[in-house]
């Protein structure tokens, strides 16, 4: 739980803020702890433990927006950041389209799976067995070598705002990521993720992997052309999580939207479900209240093909003449954790109707073109199969998707039911994670060198 | 603050650590961001960490807090320490010798950036933004975020070393979207120095941007696709900069050649015993020195105390230099080059790059592209992206340009240069003297640590090349 130290050193740094008279200011204090454990050719190289605390100033005058950080709880600092801060939003141009901050105060409803005990209480030789039995069942499977990383971490919040906004959460998560390898060629890779160790099978994950090695052995030189394309869920998340940011009105704005014009239009295939789930339980994205305090909730963004809504705080929506959405940014609003809904087919069912296709595992080095536009290449990485028959045929490499994600969202032509929530180093940590289950996807172009 | 990582040092040492090394930094940061003229917001930062890292039982251990309480430090040092120590999966790591070094040095400012007025960094961003609208182009977005900080580090380590250094650095980002009836262009590029706000005006920006936009409407209105037969490319120095970058200094960081970075950045396809073996022709001259002045990626000492320097990775189109630590070095019983740097008080230093570039030959672009008779000039990029071993390049055009009997004669459009390492480097005939870094923020590591570099070099005349 938050302690009061944590609420005095806010409500110290409200009421200084406040005496400056803005018209509107949001402070919040976090704090966090993280142990991270970096395992290279199956043995640790790096073990670490991080803490971290800090209190986020955001003050409006005249319609001037400034930001600032603090990281020294101490009360004389803080009287003299907020002095500098009162300084600096004089300085500044005001945004003519601000349109302010959400009223509170605000009903919390308890988000459920998101706040582990164990996590917290877990021993460094508990963290180093958990990656054993990671790396052991990549072996089990014909791995020669495992690499990755596990992190676990807590953090906690409390919020506080001029407009009668109170909010505080606390929540835990754990990360393990394990790439296989048998040589340099022949690799797979797979994560775990999620806020409760239980949601966290680590063997299992480290066998995909070790599977996705074995099988990828003495791979091909790939065709370009256009193929059909099962996607891993580890493979399509980035490509989801691109989507959610692209959701963001301020994305739209700043010409960094592919959904650009297109609410209400079709822009995907018409069984996507595409949701922002802010308070999905046990989500490794989820978080109780959005940076002005906002409870969290579950948006639709592409309800049967249809793009539904793009994503707001309160100044754009207000700007927009709609609701907040809960996904506040205080200055560009922000995607939690994105959903694809999954289909009734099994996975099996996915391969049965690929005559000639391709699997793709794992993605890496996503980049547009043009972000407006949608065109992008990205290249497939890890185990990467020819399909023939609804069978892997053989292990592939040294091909590239360059294609564009509307058109992608368009194809996708079927939905598995086996979803699981995903976070990598591809997704980054300015995507939001992804829960999805396999999907295919018609006719994705794919190219290979010229030279 | 010193006291505090002494502290820690000495903490470390005393639990059995057998090296420790401890880094203090306080950076203090400015940032705006304009939004199609609007400024979103301005925000400031003043902060300062303490990330120590020791060596025990074979492997590293890492503990970093904002706190600067005694007690604190010493509990983050002890965890640190008993993980490490936990571990069954050690390994023998060692780390090579390196000499201590005491030193002290400053990026000079002629115009501090801590000094100059809010009002005046927004109004810099406004005149760009004006002047880009001036091209007359219809803009679907026009985004532009500028931050300036300055980076205070007290490195000391249980060897001796003591090194304090104080780099200020300015950065800015633009991404604008020219728009036509139907179809769209997008720019986005970078700009930044370690150096003071006198250097900004150098940059001609409000003459950089109105030429792009203006390009870019000819590459949409009349850009025309490229042929399919092979030709001359000479490339822009911006894109034999991301070349230099992703193909030759990725894969020359040792790190990633042990495998150190599989599950994260990747690994690399060349080896150990690729030392001394053909990359490129005689004309593939690849350097990269950290110790050039007022460069985004500049640095005098790298995060492990150890001197930088200029480096040959590859000279005369032989292989001939690897990025090291001092962890990589051991490994492959030599000293460490000043490679590893961290981008935060919280992260651990790693194998990286400075300013990695092609080093300029005698001829000029303008000559370099008088001998071909089809070609392309390809002048800078958009979309890139290269696999993770570092063999598989694909760098799209932002500006390209047909070439016929030694003269540009029109615009291409989103032309596409996808080929592998090897193929690059042994078609490149010739390299330019037009000499340009450019920057860029590399990714590596996990949690990402996103790095100041530079990277750059003359123009490159390749023969024979496909492109699509």
């Amino acid at each position: 739980m938050i302690d009061e130290s944590v609420v005095e050193i806010a409500e110290y740094t409200k009421k200084k803020v406040l005496q400056k008279k803005p018209s509107d200011a949001i402070i919040t204090v976090s704090r966090s702890d993280a142990s991270e454990t970096k395992f290279v050719n199956n043995e640790i190289v790096k073990t670490a433990v991080k803490s971290d605390s800090d209190i986020t100033i955001f003050a409006v005058w005249d319609k001037k927006i400034a930001v600032t950080q603090v990281k020294e709880f101490k009360k004389d600092k803080i009287d003299k950041v907020v002095e500098k801060l009162h300084k600096f939003g004089r300085q500044i141009m005001p945004k003519d389209d601000y349109f302010g901050i959400a009223d509170g105060p605000f009903k919390y409803k308890k988000i459920p799976d998101t706040f582990d005990k164990k996590i917290v209480g877990l021993s460094a030789g508990e963290h180093l067995d958990y990656i054993d039995s990671g790396i052991n069942a990549a072996l089990e499977q014909g791995a020669s070598r495992a690499s990755g990383i596990f992190v676990t971490g807590h953090s906690d919040a409390y919020l506080t705002s001029s407009r009668g906004v109170v909010a505080q959460n606390e929540k835990s998560s754990a990360y393990f990521s394990i790439r296989a390898l048998i040589d340099a060629e022949s690799s797979g890779h797979n994560t775990a993720v999620g806020c409760m160790l239980k949601d966290l099978d680590i063997p299992r994950t480290g066998a995909a992997a070790g599977e996705i090695a074995r099988l990828s052995h003495k791979p091909i030189p790939g065709e370009g052309g256009q193929y059909d394309v099962i996607f891993a869920p580890l493979a399509f998340a980035p490509l989801l999580s691109v989507a959610g940011s692209a959701a963001s009105i301020f994305a739209v704005e700043s010409g960094l939207s592919f959904f650009k014009n297109r609410l209400g239009k079709k822009v995907a295939s018409s069984n996507v479900n595409l949701l922002d789930h802010g308070p999905l339980p046990g989500g490794f994205g989820s978080l109780l209240f959005d940076e002005e305090g906002v409870p969290t909730q579950k948006n639709t963004l592409i309800n049967k093909g249809i793009f539904k809504t793009f994503l707001y705080n309160t100044s754009f929506a207000r700007k927009y003449k709609t609701k907040s959405t809960g996904n506040a940014g205080l200055i560009d609003p922000t995607n939690w954790h994105i959903v694809l809904e999954p289909g009734k087919l099994t996975k099996e069912n996915l391969f049965s109707q690929v005559k000639n296709g391709i699997y793709v595992s794992n993605i890496w080095y996503t980049r547009f073109q043009n972000y407006l536009a949608g065109n992008f290449s990205t290249i497939p990485r890890d185990g990467m199969f020819l399909i023939k028959n609804g069978e892997f045929h053989k292990p592939i490499k040294q091909l590239r998707i360059a294609d564009n994600i509307l058109k992608i969202l368009q194809n996708i032509s079927a939905i598995a039911n086996d979803s699981r929530q995903v976070y990598s180093w591809e997704i980054g940590e300015a995507g939001a994670p992804v829960t999805l289950p396999h999907i295919l996807v018609k006719k994705v172009n794919f190219t290979e060198p010229t030279g | 603050m010193e006291e505090f990582a002494e502290l820690a040092i000495r903490h470390a040492k005393k639990l059995g650590a057998e090296y420790a090394e401890a880094r203090i930094e306080n950076v203090s940061e400015n940032s705006f961001t304009l939004n199609n003229g609007t400024l979103e917001a301005g925000a400031f930062d003043d902060y300062v960490g303490l990330g120590i890292r020791l060596l025990a039982n074979g492997v590293w251990g890492f503990a970093s807090t904002n706190s600067f309480n005694p007690i604190i430090i010493k509990g983050a040092v002890h965890r640190a320490f008993d993980v490490a120590n936990q571990a069954k999966r050690s390994g023998s790591m060692k780390i090579s010798e390196e000499r201590p070094v005491k030193a002290s040095h400053r990026v000079r400012q002629k115009k501090n950036i801590l000094s100059v007025k809010p009002e005046e960094k927004i109004d810099y961003l406004k005149h760009i933004d004006d002047s880009l609208q001036k091209s007359r182009a219809k803009f679907a977005g026009r985004y532009f975020s500028l931050s300036d900080w300055v980076t205070k580090k007290i490195y000391i380590n249980s060897e001796g070393s003591k090194i304090t250094s104080e780099i200020p650095r300015i950065f800015l980002y633009y991404l604008f979207t020219v728009k036509g009836d139907t179809k769209s262009q997008q720019r986005y590029w970078e700009y930044a120095v370690s150096g003071g706000w006198e250097f900004v005006d150098k940059w001609k920006l409000h003459n950089v941007l109105p030429e792009e936009a203006k390009a870019l409407l000819k590459v949409m209105r009349s850009g025309v696709k490229v042929p399919s037969k092979p030709l001359t490319v000479i490339t822009g120095p911006q894109v034999s900069g991301i070349i230099a970058h992703e193909s030759c200094g990725h894969p020359f960081e040792t790190d990633r050649i042990f495998g150190r970075e599989a599950a994260q950045a990747g690994e690399s396809w060349i080896t150990p015993s690729m030392l001394g073996t053909r990359l490129g022709t005689e004309a593939v001259n690849l350097v990269d020195d950290p110790t050039v002045e007022n460069t985004y990626g500049f640095y005098k000492y790298d995060d492990e105390g150890v001197m930088a320097r200029k480096k040959y990775l590859v000279r005369k189109g032989l292989v001939n230099e690897f990025y090291h630590n001092r962890e990589t070095a051991a490994a492959m019983s030599t000293k460490s080059n000043g490679s590893a740097r961290a981008s935060d008080y919280d992260k651990e230093p790693i194998v990286r790059m400075g300013n990695t570039y092609f080093e300029p030959g005698k001829q000029s672009e303008k000559e370099l592209m008088e001998s071909a008779k089809l070609g392309v000039y390809f002048k800078s990029f958009t979309e890139w992206n290269i696999d993770d071993r570092r063999f598989n390049n694909r760098y799209v055009s932002s500006e390209a340009y047909l070439i016929e009997n030694g003269k540009i004669t029109k615009p291409l459009r989103n032309v596409v240069f996808e080929l592998t390492t090897p193929k690059i480097y042994s078609s490149i005939v010739a390299v330019g003297k037009n000499f340009e870094l450019h920057p860029g923020t590399c990714g590596k590591g996990e949690p990402m640590q996103g790095l100041p570099v530079s990277m750059g070099g003359g123009s490159l005349k390749l023969v024979n090349i496909k492109l699509r």
